[in-house]
């Protein structure tokens, strides 16, 4: 049995001792600064979570929000908002071989875990090891081969393959102390005591509140002016009531009516930013009669009103998606110069005319016929519980209905959802693609043939477009780290994505963020978009912390 | 003697069968807790990944007999395995922590109905016939009230519209669990509305069912007997009549009691009360099969003890069921 009824009794001992000390902490404060130039909290709402467990293993999908970023950091820092641009971070510095299957990392000097032992090349090749060893702690799924210590400051990462198109992935790279988890299972470990190298230590924690508190040792402590982070637990509801009394300094989650909710009550320090992290698409299996034909999937491209279902959907928060399906602002940077000025606009003639052009005649009922006879009716299946897609199902099905397509939603279970779009058992359905670190690893959960699978489920391009020009795109990008040459390979992309729609693109998904600047300022905005701002975002949170400043100074 | 063991016996068969049917509805049920867990974090895991995150979380293709044997195992050894939504969690832990508030919650408030309703019963079936029975068909209509439509109600008057009483949870977020006067200030007020709809949704059950019994035993010629002999009104009132028709409550109360550990699941998800129910029902959305395994456990283990203890404790009070034996 594993007996973790005492770290617990002595968890409630130490707050219970704590609170007899006198509650002279930041207790129920809001993130005022305190008078006295004392530690300042910041309020965050980073999940939606009745209660915590205690799990702070960086290896954990389900571990506590600041884990990553907060507690452990990255050898070089990543975020979307930039590619290919790192920020180095516990490493100064990173370079492959000439075909990218070794990569060499220089590390910062006078880093030190927060129980005062040393931060060493042994700690980061013993990482990359450990998620060798264990393929459940390799989330990024790297293929790894072996780390080595070259010295106390240099490490060496070796791959199997050539691992140019992963240096997001590699470089961000939580490190876990050596000292700690040679001796545990690094996946089934809740790591109660976290021990890090970055900004924060865990400090009280209960089932419906933790915080960190800053850590002594931290080597950029001068950076981080937060003294306190505290991650109140919230339900929907109290998720929004909350964020509304202005309790919450940072948020990310979905608040309907953000205006009368939040925004109108201190329009001065309040404000949102949703930045496109992904894309939300109409899918249908290219593989198989009728879809399999681009004219059709064309002509229900052009018959979508992406800005009726922006408004009424998604209440505007977040803007159609981009032909190139490139989320922006993120990805703008990697645009081919031709998309620069590419948007979808309805064209319900142009649907018309493709649909009478290959051959789809319009039938005694309205609705269009293939060639062979079949009805252009198709069924719609979406998680009935996602209300925005629900609106937007309905939505499609009466803008289809004006070109003789119809559509007829079917709410499904959300694991059903799930089965469907792996097994491709759908006529038609919704689902979104993340955008990940790269516009390489956007493009490749779309398009690429790596994810074929003759019987059974895949698992990512579910709409199932293979094509070995998208693939040699692909692999032309993953085999150099030369910038022009992987351009040029993105262009292509672009071009496959713009032209032959493996799938198509509906709206962008956005990245949820909600900042109350009473307290503190510095967020990520449309001005200054140097991360995305949702909390629970790594690497992304740590850059944030480190920008934050008590308001008005 | 022989009763009871008979008794012991049986029960052990049904705890038997209740773990082996709760080794079974999981995995009849459809789905698969990883892709669940995937989709969820949106993007953080390389899809290539997964099928090692599902080998590491203990979900395997062995035949069901195997994971069967492996599972009467663990439960040898206490080991109630690790939760999958909340990987790598122990399930003892999440169910420990989950425990005391439903046990603080329902099964306060389950004593208290039947102690509010017992006595009532008793008090109108001695004023039967009078104005006090118009009460009944109230009694009637609470009884048949459904607990998450009564929850929803006062949710939706006391915490929406008049703000008395908090919306949900267990304690105001900011405070540090401990026994400060604060903290259990706040455990108290947000417990009152939450108890107060299990109260008014269970307590009419008991009165109804105390006040038939002691108006039966109150018929009967004992009854007459004690009055004929001029013994106090009190004393028929209580120790005759009162102390007979209790017989069958007390039965139902031990049940009941039994079902305090499973909680009362729509009262707990309205409050977002983070008791047994509530994490059941977490449990169910996410496909956290060790998770429910390990609540359905506890739940069915309880209300097992809770029958046998209703078995013996019927033993002591009723001597006929000795002389059966």
């Amino acid at each position: 049995m594993r007996t973790t009824t005492f770290p617990r009794a002595a968890a409630v001992l130490a707050a219970a001792s704590l609170a007899l000390a006198g509650c002279s902490g930041a207790g129920g404060d809001t993130g005022q600064p305190a008078p006295g130039g004392a530690p300042a909290a910041l309020s965050v709402h980073a999940n939606t979570a009745n209660t915590y467990e205690r799990n702070f293993n960086p290896y954990s999908p389900t571990a506590n929000q600041g884990t990553k970023g907060m507690i452990y950091e990255p050898l070089l820092l990543n975020t979307p908002m930039t590619p290919g641009e790192s920020v180095p971070w516990l490493a100064e510095s990173m370079e492959f071989n000439e075909d990218g299957t070794v990569a060499t990392f220089t590390l910062r000097e006078g880093v030190t875990w927060s129980d005062g032992e040393a931060f060493d090349a042994d700690d980061v090749a013993f990482t990359f090891n450990l998620m060798r060893d264990n393929p459940a702690a390799n989330a990024s799924a790297l293929d790894l081969d072996k780390a080595t210590a070259v010295d106390a400051r240099t490490v060496e990462v070796a791959f199997n393959s050539t691992s140019f198109a992963f240096k997001e992935a590699i470089e961000n790279t939580v490190i876990v102390p050596e000292h700690v988890f040679a001796d545990v299972d690094p996946v089934e470990f809740t790591n109660e005591k976290p021990v890090g190298t970055g900004p924060f230590v865990l400090g009280d924690f209960s089932q419906q509140l933790y915080t960190l508190t800053k850590n002594d040792r931290y080597w950029n402590a001068d950076e981080v002016e937060v003294g306190e982070v505290r991650y109140p637990a919230a339900s929907d509801q109290t998720f929004n009531t909350s964020l509304q009394a202005g309790e919450l300094d940072w948020a990310g989650g979905f608040v309907a009516n953000i205006d009368q909710i939040f925004i109108n009550q201190d329009p001065e320090n309040r404000s949102y930013w949703y930045p496109g992290d992904g894309l939300v698409n109409l899918l249908v299996n290219d593989q198989k009669a009728p879809f399999d034909d681009l004219e059709l999937r064309k002509a229900v491209s052009a018959a979508v009103d992406r800005d009726q279902l922006s408004e009424v959907a998604m209440q505007g928060y977040t803007p159609p998606a981009h032909p190139t399906g490139l989320p922006l602002p993120a990805f703008e940077g990697v645009m081919s110069d031709e998309y620069a000025d590419a948007a979808f606009t309805r064209d319900v003639d142009r649907a018309n005319q493709l649909l009478d052009d290959a051959g789809y005649a319009k039938g005694p009922d309205g609705v269009r016929t293939t060639p062979d006879g079949e009805r252009l009716s198709f069924t719609l299946q979406i998680p009935s519980d996602y209300v925005d897609w629900v609106t937007m199902s309905q939505l499609l099905s009466e803008q289809l209905k004006e070109v003789g397509i119809e559509l007829k939603p079917q709410g499904v279970s959300f694991d059903a959802w799930l089965q469907a779009r792996g097994a491709g058992a759908f006529e038609m359905t919704i689902a979104s693609v993340p955008m990940g670190l790269s516009p390489y690893t956007l493009y490749r959960a779309i398009m690429s043939s790596e994810y074929r699978e003759d019987e059974g489920p895949v698992i990512a391009n579910y709409s199932r477009f293979y094509d070995e020009e998208a693939d040699a795109h692909l692999k032309a990008y993953a085999a150099t780290d030369d910038e022009a040459q992987q351009q040029a390979a993105l262009d292509g992309m672009q071009q496959i994505m713009v032209d032959e729609l493996p799938l198509i693109p509906l709206l962008q998904s956005p990245n949820w963020a909600q900042f109350n600047t009473a307290s503190w300022e510095g967020f990520p905005s449309e001005e200054d978009p140097y991360a995305l701002g949702a909390p629970y975002q790594f690497p992304d949170n740590l850059l944030v912390v480190t920008r934050l400043t008590p308001a008005g100074k | 003697m022989k009763y009871l063991l008979r008794k012991v016996l049986l029960y052990v068969f049904i705890a038997w069968a209740a773990l082996t049917m709760n080794f079974l509805i999981p995995r009849l049920m459809p789905g698969d807790p990883v892709s669940l867990l995937v989709e969820r974090l949106n993007g953080r895991i390389d899809p290539a990944a997964m099928s090692a995150i599902a080998e590491s979380y203990g979900i395997t293709d062995d035949p069901l007999l195997v994971q069967y044997l492996d599972y009467l195992g663990s439960l040898a050894r206490g080991d109630l395995g690790l939760s999958i939504g909340l990987y790598p969690v122990p399930v003892a832990d999440i169910v420990m922590g989950a425990l005391p508030w439903t046990i603080g919650l329902v099964g306060t408030t389950t004593v208290i109905s039947f102690v509010i309703g017992t006595a009532l019963g008793v008090v109108l079936a001695w004023r039967r016939g009078k104005r006090t029975d118009l009460l009944l068909p109230g009694l009637t209509f609470l009884n048949a009230v459904p607990y998450f439509w009564m929850a929803l109600i006062l949710v939706l008057v006391f915490a929406v519209n008049l703000g008395w009483f908090p919306v949900s949870q267990a304690y105001t977020p900011g405070l540090t669990p401990g026994l400060t006067p604060e903290f259990v200030g706040s455990v108290l007020y947000h417990a009152v509305l939450p108890a107060i709809t299990i109260i008014i949704a269970s307590f009419a059950g008991w009165v109804l069912s105390m006040r038939n019994m002691t108006v039966t035993v109150l018929g009967e010629d004992y009854v007459t007997m004690a009055e004929a002999k001029g013994l106090p009104r009190r004393m028929i009132r209580l120790d005759y009549a009162a102390r007979n028709a209790i017989l069958p409550s007390v039965t139902g109360f031990a049940l009941s009691l039994g079902a305090v550990v499973g909680g009362s699941m729509l009262t707990e998800v309205i409050f977002n009360y983070p008791g047994v129910g509530y994490t059941l029902f977490q449990a169910v959305q996410n496909q956290d099969f060790p998770l429910m395994q390990g609540l359905f456990l506890i739940i069915s283990l309880a209300v097992i003890a809770a029958n046998l203890i209703a078995d013996v404790v019927y033993v002591f009070l009723d001597p006929r069921t000795r002389q059966e034996g």
